[in-house]
């Protein structure tokens, strides 16, 4: 009695300190933010002398909050470091520049476990309790899916969805608040297709995909780009929680495969190509998507010995390219703002989506409103990075930024970590201003490359 | 001594009554504009469901002591059941939460209840579990199988799912109330129904033999408890209490997909019963605070405590979550082996000084000759200690049951 008396009273105090925790944080956003309603009327005294007309939720005259839903734990952990990245690139551009317009940037990052109904909770608690003025990069195809409507209704503008789902860009019109980042599904796909086509034909073609909007439209693709070249077997799915897809490759292999095109997270398809070069001793093909486009898909493939010659796509530079002053900037800046030691595709990719939001918000202007940076963005110049391969751009018409792309294969390299490197090839393709709802081959025009 | 106990009980539900009905209006009042948003009326709307469907989870698994593992395909189906009747039939939303819930009872009574009987423990568990992985699938199916094309996607709409947009109020109390303050009538109104129909009948005939099914299926059959019939109404019931969760959720949160309900959903549900403490109302109260509130608190509380570790430890706090969050889980349960609701009552029985230990054997066998021996559904009779401890083993007999008592 005594023992969980004692256990009783610690449990309560802990208890009580959590929702003191929970209540004051919440208080303390409060203050911070004004809110939306009352914003024509109550513009601070210290800014622009003319009222900002709009929804300015989120923004501060020296703050910026913004919030991304990520999975920070669960079956698509591999995706940490990206936020990682994003947040050390803000702090730095927050130190040198003082951030944007004088208002420093403040990243909110959320753990979805890569499961959506954690996403609809996570994303709601930003919009109607930290009360963020955009969410950057929401990761994950099911993920992002559920709260998509939910931050049209509230007006949220929703930048560089971290997928390639034709969702969020296929109709501007009807998500004017969403813009894409990655190259989408269906024009990979589409080049992928086309590849195998004009290398492999007279086979069979087998695809693995995850069973949603990310698998479909990444078999839809490919079956636009190889047309009646090869026979196209029935897609393979697998739901995202699966540890690995051996029985779907076994399928595959069965069928009579002759090239595999996987379109999976970093814990499938790595799991699929050990199964396939390890497991079975099958030299077949792989095609991955560019998601799975990284040092990780090598590393825990097997290392260079599996992996080599599988071929993917990609937009970013690469880390091992060290003589090039944008990467050795990167490399110091996660190091210096994020404790980040090793870089790779994913950190890449993480700077990459702060630099492309600190275009649109310099572009914004110091009067910052949601709706001002969604107009930003659609009238913004076509931007490259600085670790990007080719530029993007963004019109009223066409919300999918990333729009080229130049394959890219594994190359055993012993002086690489992981002892293998992605090894872009042959043209670039690239199909700017092309949505991808019925977008063929003919759409996709190849530039050279470098 | 019964008037000193109705006082303050009386007292106390009417001001549960009223807190629950100014509740979505608190946070414009002057004191609690701090620290209390809209928000919150919001959580409370996902309170409600989640209330009800642990109620329904507690029944089969507290009460019965059937585990499932499959509760969230279940609320999946109540959920899309609503929302289909709402976006192809036109059903406004409330009558199809009742739809809802009457057809998901059905269903969980026949599909898995009639099958279930012949199943327990692990065993059960696994059967339900498969329900939960394939209802994903089952939901995108749109496949040719032996010549024949079986589409469920022009009903489920497949990966996208089925919106249903914001719940609006109706025309009557428009100005009175916003589209949320009535989300929250309508839910928290749908949750003390569900919880009084629950209360009232895990008094009643029904849930002593739910109880007695728990405590021993063999003594319960001897007893002349329909040991089959108990387990399948069960299944039943507790999936009409999902059916109902499902509709209700589908109403808050305005979309419902595969991806809305997965695996973890149904063990979390296991968790916060087993938390909130097994075969109470009360922790199925608890149960339902700990799932709305667990993402958060987590959220505030881990990047606090992962400050204290050292930082060669650890190189980034926010994966240490699950840890946190999984340590927290531990304490709780070996603190409270009876859930936060055993542990209240421990504690209210305190100052008597009497010990509430695990029901004893004359306790099952005095809730058992209640069930046998009531013929028909009587209002709500406790089984009081004195019949308990009048109970002799050496005495009873199968074939003679005691007839003056029931």
């Amino acid at each position: 009695m005594r023992r969980s008396r004692i256990l009783w009273i610690l449990l309560t105090a802990v208890a009580l300190l959590a929702i003191a925790a929970v209540a004051c944080g919440e208080e303390e956003e409060k203050e911070v933010t004004p809110p939306a309603e009352t914003v024509a009327a109550e513009t601070p005294a210290a800014e622009s002398p003319e009222a900002v007309t709009g929804d300015t939720t989120g923004v501060t005259d020296t703050e910026i909050l913004i919030g991304t839903h990520q999975p920070l734990t669960g079956p698509a952990a591999a995706y940490s470091q990206i936020s990682a990245a994003t947040t050390a690139y803000f702090d730095y551009i927050n130190e040198t520049e003082g951030g944007v317009n004088g208002r420093k940037i403040k990243l909110l990052v959320e753990d979805d476990q890569y499961s959506p109904p954690l996403t609809v909770e996570v994303v709601r608690r930003l919009v109607e309790q930290d009360k963020v003025f955009a969410i950057l990069g929401g990761l994950g195809t099911a993920t992002h899916m559920q709260v998509i409507d939910y931050l049209m209704e509230q007006g949220v503008p929703d930048f560089f969805v971290s997928t390639g789902a034709l969702e969020w860009v296929k109709d501007p019109a009807a998500r004017p608040n969403c813009f894409g980042i990655l190259p989408n599904y269906i024009a990979e796909g589409i080049i992928f297709g086309d590849y195998i086509a004009k290398n492999y034909a007279g086979g069979k073609v087998g695809v693995i995909g995850q069973n949603d909007d990310f698998g479909q439209d990444g078999y839809e693709g490919v079956k636009r780009g190889v047309g009646d070249a090869l026979e196209i077997l029935p897609l393979e799915t697998f739901e995202a929680p699966d540890p690995d897809v051996n029985s779907q490759v076994d399928r595959l292999q069965a069928a009579g495969a002759t090239v595999l095109v996987v379109w999976a997270v970093p814990r499938q398809a790595p799991a699929a190509i050990r199964h396939a070069r390890a497991d079975l001793g099958w030299d077949v093909p792989i095609f991955i998507g560019t998601v799975s486009a990284n040092e990780l898909t090598i590393a825990l493939a097997g290392g260079g010995e599996n992996a080599e010659g599988v071929i993917s796509n990609e937009a970013l530079k690469h880390a091992y390219e060290t003589d090039d002053p944008a990467i050795q900037k990167h490399i110091e800046i996660i190091d210096k703002y994020g404790g980040i030691k090793a870089a790779n595709n994913l950190t890449l990719y993480g700077q990459s989506l702060a630099e492309g939001f600190i275009n649109i918000l310099k572009e914004a202007g110091p009067d910052l409103t949601r709706e001002g940076v969604i107009a930003a963005a659609e009238s913004a110049e076509p931007f490259q990075c600085s670790v990007c391969l080719f530029s993007t751009s963004l019109s009223e018409t066409d919300h999918d930024s990333s729009q080229a792309v130049v394959l890219s294969r594994v190359e055993l390299d012993p002086a690489n970590p992981v002892g293998a490197k992605w090894v872009p090839f042959g043209d670039a393709y690239s199909w700017q201003g092309v949505l991808p709802g019925d977008m063929t081959i003919d759409d996709i025009e190849r530039i050279p490359f470098p | 001594m019964i008037e000193t106990l109705l006082r303050p009980r009386a007292l106390g539900i009417a001001l549960l009554a009223a807190l629950l009905i100014v509740f979505p209006f608190l946070h414009t009042w002057p004191f609690f504009e701090g620290f209390i948003g809209p928000f919150r009326t919001f959580q409370a709307a996902t309170f409600a469901y989640w209330l009800v469907i642990l109620l329904g989870m507690n029944l089969l698994t507290g009460y019965s002591g059937q585990i499932s593992l499959g509760h969230a395909a279940l609320v999946a189906v109540g959920a899309y059941i609503t929302a289909i009747l709402f976006d192809q039939y036109a059903v406004p939303l409330g009558l199809g939460v009742l739809v809802a819930g009457l057809a998901t009872g059905v269903m969980g009574g026949v599909i898995i209840g009639v099958p279930a009987v012949r199943l327990s423990g692990p065993y059960l568990a696994i059967a339900t579990f498969s329900l939960v992985i394939a209802l994903p699938q089952i939901l995108k199916m749109d496949i040719d199988v032996a010549g024949l094309h079986l589409d469920l996607t022009q009903w489920t709409k497949g990966t996208r799912g089925i919106s249903v947009g914001e719940i609006q109020a109706p025309g009557l109390v428009d100005g009175l109330v916003d589209a949320r303050q009535w989300l929250y009538y309508a839910s928290m109104l749908t949750a003390v129904i569900m919880t009084i129909l629950a209360w009232n009948l895990m008094r009643s005939r029904i849930g002593r033999g739910f109880i007695a099914v728990r405590d021993s299926e063999i003594a319960a059959q001897q007893m002349g408890v329909n040991v089959r019939l108990y387990k399948a109404l069960a299944f039943g019931i507790s999936s009409c209490f999902a059916g109902v969760g499902g509709g209700l959720f589908v109403m808050a949160q305005g979309v419902i997909s595969p991806g809305s309900m997965d695996v973890l959903t149904s063990i979390n549900f296991l968790v916060a019963i087993v938390i909130g403490g097994l075969a109470t109302i009360l922790g199925s109260i608890f149960g339902a605070v700990y799932l709305t509130f667990q993402g958060e608190l987590i959220s505030k509380l881990a990047p606090q405590i992962a400050r204290l570790v050292p930082e060669q430890l650890v190189q980034d706090p926010k994966t240490l979550r699950g840890v946190i969050f999984g340590s927290i889980l531990v304490i709780t349960i070996v603190s409270f082996p009876r859930g936060l609701a055993g542990a209240t009552h421990n504690l209210l029985r305190w100052g008597s000084g009497r010990r509430a230990g695990p029901p004893d054997l004359r306790r099952s066998l005095a809730s058992l000759r209640a069930v046998a021996s009531s013929a028909r559904l009587r209002w709500p009779r406790q089984v009081t200690d004195s019949e308990a401890s009048h109970t002799d083993p050496k005495r009873e007999s199968p074939d003679h049951p005691d007839e003056g008592r029931g």
